[in-house]
C-alpha cells in the first residue's frame, strides 16, 4: 500500500512540476519582456573618464536658500525632506556653537539666532548635499542591489529596485538620504540628468554668489579644480573613511 | 538500518521525499531567480547598469537664463546690465519648465512663480542683514535702510525704488539721466574671463572701468580695496560728476556699511570701527563731527591706493 | 547647545533625521528573531547537549522557534517602503550588504528548523494518520509525506537527523540573530550602534528572551491546564536564565561603560541621550527594574532554594521582567540610536502611533499571532510528551 502510494505521489509530482515549471517560465518570460530597457545617455555624453565632484565655498554662501528651493523644484523633493539644505553656524565667545537650519533654509533664514551680538565670535552658513562618497558605507547600503554607481562616480538609487528598507538612510553619516513617500530611498543625484546635458546642477545654477561649483575632478582645467586650487579645503567627517567628493572651501573644524 | 519502505539504497522513502522536495524548491527558486535578475545587472557593478542612465534621462526643470531670454529678451537685456546678472531668472520666478507648461495649458501666466509679489520679505531672503552673512554682500535691515534713504512708510515695497532687474538704478529719472552705460566687466557674463580677445562684431557694447580709468584701476588692483569691484562704491556715472560718484558722496554711513564693527566679524580682517564718532576721537579730530565725511581725510587717491592694513593717508583739515 | 531638552527636538538635528523611520516594527523584528534563536538553543540544550531535564520542553521550544520564525519577516514587510519588492533582496542580494544576508540566512534557518520539527514529530504524524480517517487522516498522511513506516530503525535514524540538525542549527541560529546585531553594530555613522560588541550583545539577549518566553509559556500553560509545574524543567531553565542574563546585561553595560570611561568625542552626546531621552526606558526599565530585580530574584532562587511557591513566584516574575528587559533593550537600541542626530548636536523624539501601519496595534497583533498559532500547532501534534504532567494535562483539558 505504501509503495503504491509512493509511486502515485512521485508521478503526480513530476507531472505537476513539469506543467508548473513550464507555466511559470512562460509567465516570467512575459514579465521580462515588458521590463523596459532604459534610454541611453543623451547624445554626446560619455561617462567614462569623468569623475564628478562638488565644491562649496563657505566664504561666499550668504544663506539665501535659493539652492534649496531650486533643488526642491528640480527634483520634486517632498515636503519635509531635503536633498540639499543650508545650516548656519553661530559661534560665541564662550565656546558655544549654535547650529540651526529652519526648514533646511527652504525660506532662507528669517532672523538671527537668539543670542546677544556682544557674545558673537563668528558666524557663517554651510550648505549640505550628498557628498557623493568615493567609498560610501557600501556594506549597509543596497541590500537589494538598488544602489548604483554611475561610471562617472555618482552614487545613485535605483528607484525601480529599491525596497525601501531604510538601511542606507541609517548608514549615511551625513543625513543626506531620506525615505521618499513613494517608499524608496532618495538622495541628491548631483542633478545627473542636468550634468549629462552639459548643464550645471540646479543648486549651482541658482546660487547668486557662486558659492557652489560642480565639475569633473579628473579634468585639471575644470572650474571645480581651478576653484579648489584657490584655497585650503576639507571634507565633512573624514574620519568616516568615506572619501567624499564634495569639498568645502574655508571649512571650520566645528562643521560636521 | 534497512526500513520497510526504503528505495533499495538504504534510505527510507519519507527521508528521500523530504529532501527531494527541498531540492525541487531550491532548483525552482534558482530558476525563478535567474529569470528575475535583470539582463544588465552586474555589468558595471552590483546594480542594474541601466539605472544611472534612467536617472540621466529625466528632463531638466530649471531652464537657465538663456532659455528664459528667448521669450523675454527685454527683461534679459536689462537684467544682464546690472548686479543681479548673477541671479538667474528662476531664483525669483520659479522653474521655467513649469512656467512654460502652465502657459501651454492656458493657465494663468504667473503659475509656477515663486515670488510673484516682490515684497520686501522676498528680497530679504538674500539682502536681510544677518550676522552670518558675509560683510561684503549688500544687506540691510528695513528700518535702517528706510531711515537712510528717507522712506517714511515702512510698508513700502522694495520695487518702489528698485527695479528687481536693475536694482542699482533707483528710479526712472535716474535711469534716464545716465550718460555712461553702467559699467559691466566682461566677466559679468564670461565668468572665466576673456583674456585679450577682441570684442566680436555685433557684440553688445560694454564698458569696463579700465577703458577710461586705466591708471586708477591699475593702481587699485593690488591694494587693499583692489579686491572690490569698482561698482561696489561707484554706482552712478553721470556727466555732472567728473570722477564718478561715491554713494552718498562719501557719507560715513556708506563706508561704515563695510567698516562698522559688526558682531561676529572679528575674523573678516577688515579695519573695523566701533563707531564713526569714536574714530574721530581716535584721530584727535575736534571739529564738528557731523559735517565730517570719510573722504575728507581718506582722499580718493588714498582710498584707491590704500595699502595692506594701513588706514590710508590721513590729511588733517580735509581735502586741499 | 546641549542644555535644554524639553521640546520634541533639541539642538540641531539634520533636517532629514527629524522623522524617526525605523520604528516599532524594527523593534519587534529583532525581538522576534531573538525569541527564535533563544528558543532554538533551549531545544538544542536537550537534543545536542544532553540536558535531560529539558526533555519536557524541548519539542515545545523547537515548535516555538519555528512559529516565531514564520512570523519574523512580517514586521519587516510591514516596515518596507515597497513591500511588493521584498523579493529583490533574494533575487539580487548584494554580496556586501549585511541586510541582504537576511534572505539567505532566514531561508537556510527556516529549512533547518522545519526539517528538525518534521523529523521530531513524524512519529506523531504517522500515529495520527493511522488513527484518523477522512480528511483529517488524509491531511496527516500528506504531512507525513505518505510514508507511514515507523520502526526502531527509523526512530534511531530520525533521532540522528534531529541531533544533526540541532547541531547545524546552532551556528545558523547564532548567525541569524547575531547578524541582526551586526546590522546595527556595523553602522559606523551611528555612535550608539557602532560597536563590534553589538553582535554578541544581541545574541546573548536573544538567548535570555528565548529562555524567558519558554519559562513564561511553561508557567502559563501549566496554569491553564491546572497541572503543577514540573520543577526539574523550571529549575534547570532558571539556572540557565540566570547565567545568560548576567552575561547579557554585563555586556550591555560594559559596552556603554567603556565609551564613558574612554570619554571619546561621542560620549558627551551619548551621555545626554542616555540621561535625557532614554532615562526611563534605558536606566529605569532596562537596567534597574528589569535587570537588577531578575538578577536578585534568580539569585535567591538558585542559591537559597526557597520553597516551591516562592520559587515559582521568583522565576515567573523574572521571566516576565526579562522579557520586558529584552524588549526595552531592542527599543533603546533601535529607537535610541535614531534619536541622536548624526550631527551629534541634537536630539529628536519619537512616540509610536497607535493605528498606523507601523503602529502599536499592528505590532501587538503581529506579536500575538505566533502564540495563537503555537496553540493550534499543539492540536496538530502534541508539543509536550504525553508522559509529562503538562502533556497529560492537555489530554484531560
Amino acid at each position: 500500500m505504501n509503495d503504491e502510494f509512493k509511486g502515485m505521489q512521485v508521478l503526480d509530482r513530476r507531472a505537476f512540476l513539469k506543467t508548473g515549471l513550464a507555466g511559470a517560465t512562460g509567465l516570467l518570460w512575459t514579465f521580462r519582456l515588458t521590463e523596459a530597457r532604459a534610454g541611453d545617455y543623451p547624445a554626446g555624453y560619455d561617462p567614462d573618464g569623468r569623475r564628478w565632484g562638488f565644491l562649496v565655498d563657505l566664504t561666499r554662501c550668504m544663506g539665501c536658500g535659493a539652492c534649496v528651493r531650486a533643488c526642491k523644484a528640480e527634483n520634486h523633493v517632498p515636503d519635509g525632506y531635503y536633498r540639499t539644505w543650508v545650516e548656519r553656524y553661530t559661534m560665541l565667545r564662550d565656546g558655544r556653537v549654535l547650529v540651526d537650519s529652519p526648514d533646511g533654509a527652504l525660506n532662507g533664514f528669517p532672523e538671527d539666532p537668539p543670542v546677544d551680538p556682544a557674545e558673537g565670535e563668528q558666524a557663517f552658513f554651510v550648505p549640505n548635499l550628498c557628498t557623493q562618497c568615493s567609498t560610501a558605507p557600501r556594506g549597509p547600503e543596497r541590500p537589494a542591489g538598488a544602489s548604483s554607481r554611475s561610471r562617472d562616480g555618482l552614487v545613485l538609487v535605483d528607484k525601480k529596485r529599491c525596497i525601501g528598507c531604510g538601511y542606507c538612510v541609517q548608514a549615511c553619516p551625513y543625513g543626506s538620504r531620506y525615505l521618499h513617500p513613494d517608499g524608496t530611498a532618495d538622495k541628491c543625484t548631483l542633478c545627473y540628468h542636468r550634468l549629462v546635458r552639459g548643464l550645471p546642477t540646479a543648486c549651482v545654477q541658482a546660487c547668486p554668489v557662486g558659492a557652489r561649483v560642480v565639475g569633473d575632478l579628473n579634468d585639471p582645467d575644470s572650474p571645480l579644480r581651478k576653484r579648489l586650487a584657490t584655497g585650503r579645503h576639507g571634507v565633512l567627517k573624514p574620519e568616516m573613511g568615506t572619501h567624499p567628493k564634495c569639498f568645502y572651501l574655508g571649512l571650520d573644524q566645528e562643521v560636521i | 538500518m534497512e526500513a520497510e519502505s526504503s528505495d533499495g539504497k538504504g534510505r527510507p522513502a519519507y527521508a528521500r521525499r523530504v529532501f527531494t522536495i527541498l531540492a525541487v524548491l531550491l532548483v525552482v527558486g534558482l530558476v525563478v531567480r535567474s529569470f528575475l535578475v535583470p539582463d544588465d545587472f552586474g555589468r558595471d557593478g552590483y546594480f542594474r547598469a541601466a539605472a544611472p542612465e534612467e536617472e540621466a534621462a529625466r528632463e531638466p526643470v530649471h531652464q537657465g537664463v538663456e532659455v528664459c531670454g528667448r521669450c523675454h529678451p527685454d527683461e534679459r537685456a536689462r537684467h544682464d546690465k546690472d548686479v543681479h546678472v548673477r541671479v538667474p531668472c528662476e531664483d525669483c520666478h520659479g522653474p521655467g519648465a513649469e512656467h512654460v507648461k502652465a502657459r501651454e495649458a492656458g493657465e494663468p501666466a504667473d503659475r509656477g512663480y515663486i515670488f510673484r509679489e516682490l515684497a520686501p520679505a522676498n528680497c530679504l531672503a538674500c539682502h536681510r542683514r544677518l550676522v552670518a552673512r558675509p560683510v561684503l554682500f549688500p544687506t540691510i535691515t528695513v528700518p535702517e535702510h528706510y531711515a537712510l534713504v528717507g522712506v517714511k512708510d515702512m510698508g513700502t515695497a522694495c520695487q518702489a525704488c528698485h527695479d528687481p532687474h536693475q536694482p542699482l538704478y533707483l528710479d526712472q529719472p535716474a535711469f534716464e539721466a545716465r550718460i555712461h552705460p553702467l559699467i559691466h566687466p566682461c566677466t559679468d557674463c564670461h565668468r572665466d574671463g576673456v583674456g585679450n580677445r577682441p570684442r566680436p562684431p555685433g557684440h553688445v557694447v560694454t564698458f569696463e572701468c579700465r577703458d577710461c580709468h586705466a591708471d586708477v584701476v591699475a593702481d587699485a588692483s593690488d591694494k587693499a580695496h583692489g579686491s572690490l569691484d569698482c561698482r561696489t562704491c561707484h554706482q552712478f556715472h553721470r556727466d555732472s560728476e567728473f570722477s564718478g560718484r561715491i554713494y552718498k558722496n562719501g557719507s560715513p554711513r556708506f563706508c561704515l556699511m563695510c567698516h562698522q564693527d559688526h558682531p561676529f566679524k572679528a575674523r573678516d580682517r577688515m579695519p573695523l570701527l566701533a563707531s564713526f564718532e569714536a574714530h574721530l576721537q581716535d584721530v584727535a579730530m575736534t571739529e564738528d563731527d557731523r559735517s565730517k565725511r570719510c573722504a575728507d581725510c581718506h582722499l580718493e587717491d588714498a582710498i584707491h591706493s590704500v595699502a595692506g592694513r594701513s588706514r590710508g593717508v590721513v590729511v588733517p583739515g580735509g581735502a586741499p | 547647545m546641549h542644555g535644554e531638552l524639553a521640546g520634541p527636538i533639541s539642538g540641531f538635528v539634520f533636517p532629514n533625521e527629524i522623522h524617526v523611520h525605523w520604528t516599532v516594527m524594527i523593534v519587534l523584528y529583532p525581538y522576534i528573531t531573538g525569541l527564535v534563536a533563544g528558543a532554538f538553543i533551549v531545544s538544542s540544550l536537550y537534543h545536542l547537549f544532553g540536558q535531560r531535564e529539558l526533555r519536557t520542553i524541548a519539542r515545545f521550544a523547537l515548535a516555538s522557534s519555528f512559529v516565531f520564525l514564520l512570523f519574523a519577516p512580517l514586521p519587516l514587510l510591514l516596515h518596507l517602503g515597497r513591500p511588493e519588492r521584498a523579493f529583490n533582496i533574494l533575487i539580487t542580494p548584494s554580496p556586501t550588504s549585511a541586510m541582504a544576508g537576511f534572505g539567505i540566512v532566514y531561508l537556510t534557518y527556516l529549512t533547518l528548523v522545519a526539517l528538525e520539527v518534521w523529523f521530531s514529530v513524524r512519529e506523531d504524524l504517522v500515529e495520527r494518520a493511522r488513527q484518523r480517517g477522512g480528511l483529517t487522516g488524509f491531511l496527516y498522511r500528506a504531512l507525513a509525506l505518505g510514508d507511514l513506516t515507523v520502526t526502531d530503525a527509523t526512530r534511531r535514524r530520525d533521532h540522528r537527523v534531529v541531533r544533526f540538525l540541532a547541531g547545524a542549527g546552532i551556528p545558523v541560529a547564532c548567525f541569524l540573530h547575531g547578524y541582526v546585531g551586526f546590522l546595527f553594530g556595523s553602522i559606523k555613522a551611528n555612535p550608539w550602534w557602532s560597536t563590534p560588541l553589538m553582535f554578541i550583545i544581541f545574541l546573548m539577549s536573544a538567548i535570555v528572551s528565548g529562555l524567558s518566553v519558554l519559562l513564561f509559556l511553561f508557567y502559563l500553560i501549566s496554569y491553564l491546564r491546572k497541572v503543577p509545574v514540573e520543577r526539574a524543567v523550571v529549575e534547570t531553565m532558571a539556572r540557565y536564565l540566570w547565567g545568560f542574563m548576567m552575561v547579557a546585561v554585563t555586556l550591555e553595560v560594559m559596552e556603554v561603560l567603556s565609551i564613558a570611561y574612554q570619554q571619546t568625542a561621542e560620549w558627551e552626546p551619548l551621555s545626554i541621550l542616555i540621561r535625557d531621552r532614554l532615562f526611563v526606558t534605558y536606566i529605569v526599565v532596562q537596567l534597574v527594574v528589569c535587570s537588577l530585580l531578575p538578577f536578585l530574584f534568580l539569585g535567591v532562587n538558585n542559591l537559597l532554594k526557597p520553597r516551591s511557591r516562592v520559587s515559582d513566584l521568583l522565576v515567573f516574575s523574572s521571566s516576565v521582567l526579562l522579557l520586558v528587559q529584552v524588549l526595552a533593550m531592542r527599543w533603546n537600541v533601535v529607537i535610541g540610536g535614531q534619536l541622536l542626530s548624526k550631527s551629534l548636536r541634537g536630539y529628536t523624539s519619537y512616540v509610536p502611533g497607535l493605528w498606523e501601519r507601523e503602529g502599536l496595534v499592528v505590532a501587538v497583533v503581529v506579536f500575538t499571532v505566533p502564540f495563537l498559532l503555537l496553540r493550534w500547532v499543539d492540536r496538530v501534534v502534541p508539543l509536550f510528551p504525553p508522559d509529562s504532567a503538562i502533556g497529560a494535562g492537555e489530554r484531560s483539558a
